[in-house]
């Protein structure tokens, strides 16, 4: 019996899986305002984690130069997972590679377009180094939609960025 | 009857022989006999003659035909006394007078003693009887009567009485068969007794019975030819004897070999013929005479074989009597006559020695001479000769030719020593003529052994006569060429065989010959004067020509004295052809040879060390021009090495300078090979080889001057540095001098010798001659100086360069700010804060003062704004805000408008790392005076209420300041939306997360593991 169910679920892992892969074509492109609360987050393998943990630890001994390089290795790597993406889209902002930190951004909500943090992340790059309130104004609201527990703080900043907007 | 007659006949014939043969000592004059005693002398006597006769032909014993004739007698007696018929007795006494006859002879042979006249008496009787008793008989009966009783008067010695019988019978019988022997028995009583007309018309009457009757033998006809020419030559009549004689002469050689016993004879008759024949020439005209009489005789026949001995008699004739010019006229004649007869070179020899007994001197020279031409190895009669003629000619042809060499050669010799007469060319056409004869001679006595000598004097004839090439060919034949004979034994007999015969000659007898290296050193000088006078092309054929001969001397006389300057000269001018390989093959062969001669290097003649030094330089010299470079070094050092053991000789004055040279570009130019090869190491170390082996020499400097050009190239810069270092220590004149700084420079920079780099740059800064070069090699030394930590002397050049460029235009306005900006850095280094505004304000002015300003020059304007803008800010920020408020608020807001001013100021100029700066300090200003003011000490004894008014003034006070802070800011912000970012952006982000939290403190979410 117990067999019987370890091998369902591996054939479910499985056909996950196979739709993940084939999502990664025919999905169409996430919208701002798309939802799909169900949607699984995407996880890299052990070695993109190991990638992005050298990164990080050069980023931690101020060594950007290296980290930059670890983080590119990763991409290579086919990092894909909202945590490795952020790190690196967040990096990229300190560096004040804006409109890279942006692209990497998107990539990650490709990805994992339900995930809450890139949304929120973004709306800040938007915001603050973009000027773009719009982008920011909706990206703050899909976080406030998709966080499962929205940061209070927002609902004043969409409040201020509505205002603005229609300034 | 017939054997009788047979018997008479032979004997008679035998009588005839003997009377002619004896007639000759009868009837000869003495005059004759005298020009010809030697050949008569030799002759038999007639005696000795007829018992040869008789005793060869004694078929029947003398005493038995002598009793058979007495017995015959007899029986003709009893008979007569018998016979009664007249005609049988007449018959019978004819015989009988015939038996008389006969025993008569008999008689006279036995017995010497007897009385003729009685031994013939009975004979003659009985034929008068039988005469007188036949009277009437017929002339035909007659003459066999008269013919015996003629021949009994001759036997018996009764002359007169037999010619009177012969006369009867040629009269009254001219038919008779006696006539002819008739006639010649009268012809030779005429002649015996000095009648010769009546002689010779006897003689010629048998002479045209004969040829009347051509059928018939005609016995007398030789004898009466050859008495026929005596008779007319008695009587003078020359020319008709001769042409008997002629007769006889063709007779006698056309007719068939005689026995052995007979030709003696023949020969005598013929050696007489020719005598008289001579004495006739020599009467009429001579050779003249022989060639007339020949031309009519034998006109369209071929002339006689005897014709030579004609001419030869003749001329002998002649010499006896001492006539030489006849005697050879008629040598001459006959030569001239019969130019390729087998006798005339013979011919020509007997004139030639007829003159030399007259003692006619250029007779035998010019004769001599015709000799070799009409019969030398040139001449067509040579041609046509047989061996043995030419072996013949070959002896006269030795020595005539040797004979007329000498002769022209000693006055050709004689002629220059004292003839004053005589111009050059007359001289040398007499050494010419001489060299013509030794010319003659070689090609005439090909194997001669002295042939080695004769060509030697033909050299000297045509070196006199200045055909030097000819010269030269005879001098080299003489010295080298090979002479089967020369070395094998000669006999003397053999080398007497080539001598003049004549005495006077002797001071020309050849002696074999040994001056062989003589020979061949006068082909050298033949050379010489061709060369003084040839041009181009000829010239150095000559000149290459002579070098070969050279060679050929030195090593075919290797010990002569000669040899080693001949073989200098040789090198000398090999090199100068441009023959390099064979320049070196020889010249080191030379400088071998002497280096042998030598002790301790040193030579014991000045000529020996002139050749060691010249050839070993034209070795040296070749081995450049063949690219030999490194065998030219050794053979150039191979000279210098002695010059350094003879540093005293006029040699070592006169070339040690320009071997030096020469050695030095020999190494030289190995350093251009190793370089074409891109051996650049190499090529350097060996331009060096050049300095350190001969530094005094010329090519020095150049070779330290590319080696150092080198070593820059290969990047061994100290190398470098100190070859040029010294370069410039040693030719500070050099115009190469002037460049070394540049290279100094650059080769210290490449071994991070800022210092040394900074030194150089300083020289270029004051010696170039392009003020762009020394502009920039200041700026350049100021900066060397900076980098090698020499701060002192970085500031002091970089002011250096500062002030006198103070003035910059649009090219060099860059430069002079740079060195304005780096002593703003120089001095905030050491803490001369003065010293270092100073310098921001030239900054500021240089930018400001500018024609055409750039974006550095904006910068750095900027950048010197700013520092100034900092310290008002510093200035600003120090004042704290303290009570009462109204003072040092008034204080600090004053300060505030300075700072202000100077952040607008930089702001102004629009440069991005500045205007953020700016934008964010008057933010900041702003900021701070809220703060500040907030902040502000209160004043004391305020109540609550009171304070909380103040406070709330304070806020009133203050808040438009925040508003003015945050705008500056929030101008930063929007330039990073614009894409500028840097530390003022940044800092301008934390400022406004702290004035306005709502909007700026706003943090990415980092992912949580």
């Amino acid at each position: 019996m117990i067999m019987m169910r370890v091998l369902r679920r591996f054939k479910l892992l499985l056909l996950s899986f196979v739709m993940l892969s084939s999502g990664c074509s025919t999905l169409p492109q996430l919208s701002i305002g798309g939802s799909d609360a169900t949607e699984q987050l995407v996880k890299d393998n052990r070695s993109i984690k190991t990638t992005l943990q050298a990164a990080l630890t050069a980023i931690e001994s101020g060594d950007s130069d290296v980290a930059a390089e670890h983080f590119l290795q990763m991409m290579e790597q086919g990092a894909q997972s909202p945590e490795s993406l952020n790190h690196y889209a967040i990096f990229l902002r300190e560096q004040w590679r804006i409109d890279e930190a942006e692209q990497v951004y998107q990539q990650a909500l490709k990805y994992s377009p339900g995930d809450a943090m890139t949304h929120w992340n973004l709306a800040i790059l938007y915001e603050l180094y973009k000027g773009d309130n719009e982008q920011a104004l909706a990206h703050f609201n899909r976080y406030k939609e998709l966080a499962a527990e929205p940061d209070k703080r927002v609902n004043i900043w969409i409040a201020d960025l509505n205002r603005r907007v229609s300034q | 009857m017939n054997v009788l007659r047979n018997v008479y006949q032979a004997k008679f014939g035998a009588v005839i022989v003997l009377l002619l043969l004896s007639g000759c000592s009868w009837f000869r004059p003495s005059a004759v006999e005298a020009d010809l005693s030697p050949t008569l002398a030799q002759l038999p006597a007639a005696s000795d003659h007829l018992r040869k006769m008789r005793e060869a032909s004694a078929a029947v014993d003398n005493t038995d035909q002598q009793a058979l004739l007495v017995q015959v007698s007899q029986a003709y007696h009893a008979a007569l006394e018998l016979a009664e018929d007249p005609e049988v007795r007449q018959e019978i006494l004819q015989r009988l007078a015939h038996i008389d006859l006969q025993i008569a002879e008999e008689r006279q042979i036995n017995d010497a003693n007897a009385d003729p006249k009685q031994l013939y008496g009975s004979a003659i009787e009985s034929y008068q009887a039988l005469l007188t008793a036949n009277a009437s008989a017929t002339s035909q009966a007659q003459d066999q009567l008269l013919y015996p009783l003629a021949k009994a008067h001759e036997m018996s010695g009764d002359i007169p009485a037999a010619l009177k019988v012969f006369d009867q019978l040629v009269t009254e019988t001219p038919q008779s068969q006696y006539y002819s022997e008739s006639q010649f028995r009268r012809a030779e009583i005429l002649f015996a007794a000095g009648d010769y007309a009546a002689a010779s018309q006897a003689y010629r009457a048998v002479i045209s019975r004969a040829e009347e009757n051509t059928d018939t033998p005609a016995p007398f006809l030789l004898n009466s030819w050859y008495m026929a020419g005596w008779s007319d030559f008695k009587l003078g009549r020359y020319t008709q004897a001769l042409k008997a004689f002629f007769v006889v002469m063709d007779s006698q050689t056309q007719s068939a070999p005689l026995a052995d016993e007979l030709a003696s004879s023949q020969q005598a008759l013929i050696d007489d013929t020719l005598r008289v024949m001579s004495l006739s020439f020599s009467y009429e005209l001579g050779p003249a005479t022989i060639a007339q009489l020949l031309d009519e005789r034998y006109e369209g026949k071929s002339e006689p074989a005897y014709v030579d001995q004609l001419y030869a008699n003749l001329a002998e004739l002649y010499l006896q009597k001492k006539r030489f010019a006849d005697s050879a006229g008629s040598y001459l004649a006959y030569i001239e006559r019969y130019p390729v007869s087998r006798f005339a070179p013979d011919f020509h020899v007997q004139m030639i020695a007829v003159y030399a007994q007259a003692g006619f001197i250029d007779k035998v020279r010019a004769e001599k001479e015709h000799y070799v031409a009409a019969y030398g190895v040139r001449s067509d009669y040579w041609v046509q000769a047989d061996s043995a003629q030419r072996e013949s000619i070959q002896q006269e042809l030795n020595i005539y030719i040797h004979e007329l060499a000498s002769y022209y050669h000693n006055l050709a010799q004689t002629t220059k020593l004292d003839g004053e007469n005589l111009s050059p060319e007359q001289v040398r056409d007499h050494y010419r003529a001489a060299g013509r004869w030794y010319e003659e001679w070689i090609a005439s006595v090909p194997e001669s052994p002295y042939l080695d000598r004769i060509w030697f004097l033909l050299g000297e004839t045509r070196f006199e006569s200045q055909e030097y090439a000819a010269a030269i060919t005879a001098y080299e034949n003489a010295a080298y060429g090979v002479f089967p004979l020369h070395s094998a034994a000669q006999t003397e007999t053999e080398q007497a065989a080539a001598q003049p015969d004549d005495e006077a000659d002797s001071a020309n007898r050849l002696t074999p010959f040994d001056q062989h290296s003589d020979a061949a050193y006068a082909a050298l000088l033949a050379y010489d004067q061709l060369i003084a006078v040839a041009e181009s092309e000829a010239l150095s054929t000559w000149q290459r020509d002579k070098n070969d001969s050279a060679l050929v001397f030195a090593s075919t006389f290797p010990d002569d004295a000669r040899a080693n300057p001949v073989l200098a000269q040789a090198v000398e001018s090999l090199f100068a052809l441009q023959q390099y390989e064979k320049t070196v093959e020889v010249g080191q062969g030379l400088v071998a040879k002497l280096e042998q001669s030598a002790v301790d290097g040193r030579y014991s003649d000045a000529e020996s060390e002139q050749f060691f030094v010249g050839t070993g330089l034209a070795v040296a010299h070749a081995r450049r021009e063949l690219a030999q470079h490194n065998e030219a070094e050794l053979a150039y050092l191979k000279v210098l090495n002695h010059f350094e053991r003879n540093a005293n000789s006029a040699l070592y004055r006169q070339y040690h300078d320009a071997t030096l040279d020469n050695y030095a570009a020999s190494i030289y130019q190995q350093g251009v090979i190793d370089m074409e090869a891109g051996s650049i190491q190499q090529a350097a170390d060996t331009f060096m080889r050049v300095v350190a082996e001969a530094p005094a020499s010329a090519i020095r400097v150049s070779a330290q001057r590319d080696a150092a050009a080198l070593l820059m190239q290969s990047e061994q810069w100290q190398r470098a540095i100190d070859v040029m270092s010294d370069f410039q220590q040693r030719f500070p004149g050099h115009e190469e001098t002037a460049a070394i700084p540049a290279r100094l420079l650059l080769a210290n920079q490449s071994l991070g010798n800022w210092s040394g780099a900074a030194e150089q740059a300083m020289v270029m800064a004051k010696q170039d001659d392009d003020p762009k070069v020394r502009q920039q090699a200041l700026y350049s030394a100021a900066e060397y100086y900076q980098q090698a930590d020499d701060i002192d002397n970085a500031i002091a050049v970089y002011k250096q360069y500062a002030h006198t460029y103070s003035s910059p235009t649009a090219e060099t306005l860059p430069q002079t700010m740079e060195a304005q900006y780096r002593l703003t850095e120089l001095y905030a280094g050491q803490g001369l804060e003065t010293k270092r505004e100073f310098w921001l304000n030239k900054l500021i002015a240089t930018h400001q003062s500018a024609a055409e300003p750039t974006d550095r020059s904006r910068y750095l304007a900027a950048f010197a704004a700013t520092d100034f803008a900092e310290k008002k800010m510093a200035v600003y920020r120090n004042i704290s805000l303290k009570h009462p408020l109204k003072k040092s608020l008034a204080k600090k807001q004053k300060a505030m408008k300075v700072a202000l001013q100077r952040y607008e100021a930089v702001a102004e100029y629009d440069v991005e790392a500045f205007s953020t700066q700016a934008t964010f300090r008057i933010g900041e200003i702003y900021a701070s005076l809220a703060r500040d003011l907030l902040a502000s000490e209160r004043p004391k004894g305020l109540n609550e209420l009171e304070l909380e008014q103040y406070d709330f003034l304070l806020e009133e006070q203050a808040y438009p300041f925040e508003e003015s802070a945050i705008e500056f800011y929030t101008v930063n912000i929007e330039r990073a939306w614009r894409g500028i970012y840097g530390e003022w952006i940044s800092a301008s982000y934390q400022a406004l997360a702290t004035l306005m939290p709502a909007r700026f403190d706003k943090t990415e979410m980092r992912p949580q593991e």
